[in-house]
């Protein structure tokens, strides 16, 4: 009971102010060496690092890495809506979540979501300081081409789970290409 | 009333069905998404896409890691059927499955031809 | 900062295992400018300067692919498929037989426009709109799909005066269909002056590109070079005179270049520094036959013609001055004497009103007067050149040839 009274409180400020405390749902287990937020184990690592994933899987693959690194990305897209938004929010509706969504991420320091709209065909998600074009941009320099693999399959996937559709995500502007934003357009398949 | 590039795509790729041996074929760019496909039954096109791209790229790390050039092509062989892979322009592959009796040097001969249209057509 | 893995590759355009076929457009100057015909289906712009027509061109080459047992289509939207069978047929190609087994099919995109009703299999009902020419063109292309097909525009200029520049993307789309089909096309286009956007566009979307100039002149008067083979721009065009003759089609022209002049006043000296082979018939140290020579000079193929100085030998001059680009008018730059003679060989040869250029030779002499001299003396016009010149050192006399060149060309 405490926890719903809890989860509702700070649903309510997360949607009157857009903000959500960190400090307030961080679980830190020192003694054991864990970090969590409502029980699901969180990582602290360099978000630099992950220029890293990007670096080792084009070693490998070449020109074929976006494949990888946006499967990954679809596969943690799936698994944070599975785990983490619908075992937290199980009943909320699609508009309630998507008017979470910047808060939630821009919490746990993925970027600054600028805008979300989701029509019926079409939508657009548009991101400030997006981690990943900021690991690739601050590692190796401005790219020719967009380069948010990992959002890019991530947010096809959990859109596709909250709304029920097949979305499919194209990033149309990056910030590690020089671009304002990080801006993805999303089509149903 | 334009005709898609897609639509002109699946007209080679039709065209190359009608050669004996080959089973299916598509085009998929090298970073791993669909273009254009002909492909029936149980194979998930899109799914394939990102493998054969892998594949593809891959491959082509390896040869240059060994610096043995460029690629031409890669061919997988599997115990019924077989996958080829070629380049078909900076930005495409164009990948086709073949039967393990498949006569080899007809298929790749056609499998040429179609790759310089392909090519041709994304430009 | 650290640099990732980067992965540059050099994509050449796919290895072929197998040479791509050519077509032989049947026309021999041509096949030669292309490099032996045109790969099976690429595609061609014949683009022509205003005062050129392009469409016998496109029919002769249509005739070839029909009586080789290919298959054409032929797509018009500015006159009846009746009215180019007829002109076809006065250059001595009839193609009612084949029209007939239906090896030649008309797109028949002018009825349309007069409402009248189309007596082709193929037709465009609206032929300003965009979407039902695609649909009559790839309909034409799918139903001959079998052995070598061509498919023949005609026009491509009257199709963006009709449909505005959106056309131009239906013609990337057929392209793009006729790549895919492995069908050949060769597209009519007269350049009126359309914008530096839309010859660009052009430019991109066909792989070789000919073009039909007119050059400022009474006999002879249409050139054509290419300026982009196989996707690949061409860096010094050859250009070649021709034109066309009924019965028969086109033909190149070898313009005939007349050296004259008083006599000694060095024009055999002229024609055998120029000339790459040169043939003269002398006696006692005078030409008594023509010089004859041959040279190759930006593109064009010269035949050079010495005439005789002598008076007696002049009606000669005027059966060959008809004939002639131009004409060298060689004087001996120590003589004004004979000046006069000079200016009446010039009248007998350029009564025709060809474009020439005077060489004042012998400029190694003492006394040879200077080019401003002569040209008082002469009387000779402000806008002929006058190159002073040594023949038999060679001095000048290719900056003469060049100068006489560039007038023929009108790029002066």
């Amino acid at each position: 009971m405490a926890i719903e009274k809890l989860k509702a409180k700070l649903i309510k400020q997360m949607l009157e102010k857009g903000i959500l405390d960190l400090k307030k749902v961080l679980e830190v287990d020192a003694k054991n060496g864990r970090i969590s937020i409502r029980g699901e184990r969180m990582l602290l690592t360099s978000a630099l690092g992950f220029a890293n994933l990007h670096g080792s899987v084009q070693k490998i693959a070449g020109k074929a890495a976006p494949a990888i690194i946006r499967g990954y990305g679809s596969s943690c897209g799936k698994r944070d809506f599975i785990g983490v938004w619908k075992a937290w929010l199980p009943d909320i509706e699609v508009e309630t979540v998507l008017s979470l969504f910047p808060v939630i991420y821009s919490t746990v320091g993925w970027g600054k979501v600028i805008g979300v709209s989701l029509g019926q065909d079409e939508g657009r998600i548009i991101f400030k300081n997006c981690f990943e074009a900021d690991a690739v941009l601050r590692t190796c320099g401005k790219r020719d081409s967009p380069q948010c693999h990992f959002m890019t399959g991530y947010l096809g996937v959990l859109f596709s789970q909250m709304t029920g559709k097949d979305w499919q995500a194209t990033e149309t502007g990056c910030e590690a290409k020089g671009d304002e934003y990080c801006e993805f357009a999303l089509t149903t398949k | 009333m334009t005709m898609p590039t897609k639509v002109i795509i699946e007209e080679v790729l039709g065209g190359l069905k009608k050669v004996g041996g080959i089973t299916a074929s598509a085009v998929v760019t090298r970073d791993g998404l669909l273009v254009a496909s002909d492909v029936t039954g149980e194979v998930d096109a899109e799914t394939f896409a990102a493998m054969t791209a892998t594949m593809t790229g891959a491959a082509e790390t390896a040869i240059s890691e060994i610096q043995a050039g460029s690629l031409d092509r890669v061919i997988v062989e599997g115990e019924t059927a077989k996958i080829i892979s070629v380049g078909a322009g900076s930005k495409a592959l164009l990948v086709v499955l073949a039967a393990s009796d498949a006569p080899l040097g007809l298929v790749l001969l056609k499998i040429g031809d179609a790759s310089r249209k392909v090519n041709k057509i994304l430009e | 900062m650290q640099e990732l893995h980067q992965f540059n590759y050099d994509y050449d355009e796919p290895r072929r295992i197998a040479m791509v076929s050519r077509l032989s457009t049947g026309i021999r100057i041509l096949d030669d400018l292309l490099g032996e015909g045109i790969e099976k289906g690429s595609s061609v712009l014949l683009s022509a300067n205003p005062f050129v027509d392009a469409t016998p061109i496109l029919q002769e080459w249509l005739h070839n692919c029909l009586a080789r047992g290919d298959r054409g289509i032929y797509f018009v939207n500015n006159r009846p498929p009746d009215v180019v069978m007829k002109e076809m047929e006065s250059y001595g190609w009839p193609v009612e037989p084949f029209k007939e087994n239906e090896a030649l099919v008309f797109v028949d995109a002018y009825s349309g426009i007069l409402k009248t009703k189309s007596k082709e299999t193929f037709f465009v009902e609206d032929p300003v709109d965009t979407g039902q020419i695609s649909e009559a063109v790839f309909k034409a292309i799918g139903e001959t799909a079998d052995g070598n097909v061509t498919l023949f525009f005609d026009s491509l200029n009257t199709l963006i005066d009709q449909c505005g520049t959106g056309i131009l993307n239906g013609v990337k789309d057929w392209s793009k269909f006729c790549t895919a089909h492995d069908v050949s096309s060769v597209y009519a286009f007269t350049e009126w002056g359309y914008t530096q956007e839309i010859t660009a566009t052009l430019e991109k979307i066909f792989d070789s590109v000919i073009e039909l100039k007119a050059v400022r002149r009474i006999v002879a008067s249409e050139a054509l070079t290419a300026s982009k083979i196989q996707r690949t721009k061409v860096k010094e065009k050859r250009m070649f005179p021709f034109r066309y003759i009924k019965p028969g089609g086109l033909r190149v022209y070898i313009p005939k270049l007349l050296v004259t002049g008083p006599y000694h006043a060095g024009k055999t000296t002229v024609v055998h520094s120029l000339s790459t082979r040169a043939v003269s018939v002398q006696r006692m140290g005078t030409t008594v036959a023509l010089d004859f020579g041959h040279v190759d000079h930006r593109g064009f193929s010269l035949d050079l013609f010495g005439t005789i100085g002598q008076p007696r030998f002049d009606p000669i001059l005027d059966k060959l001055g008809g004939d002639a680009l131009g004409v060298m008018l060689v004087v001996n730059s120590t003589r004004p004497d004979e000046f006069p003679r000079a200016i009446e060989m010039m009248r007998k040869a350029g009564v025709h009103g060809l474009p020439y250029v005077v060489l004042a030779n012998k400029q190694d002499l003492p006394g040879a007067l200077s080019s401003e001299e002569i040209r008082k003396k002469m009387h000779v016009p402000d806008d002929i050149s006058i190159i002073e010149t040594v023949a038999t050192e060679k001095r000048n006399v290719i900056k003469a040839l060049d100068a006489l060149l560039q007038k023929f060309m009108g790029e002066d």
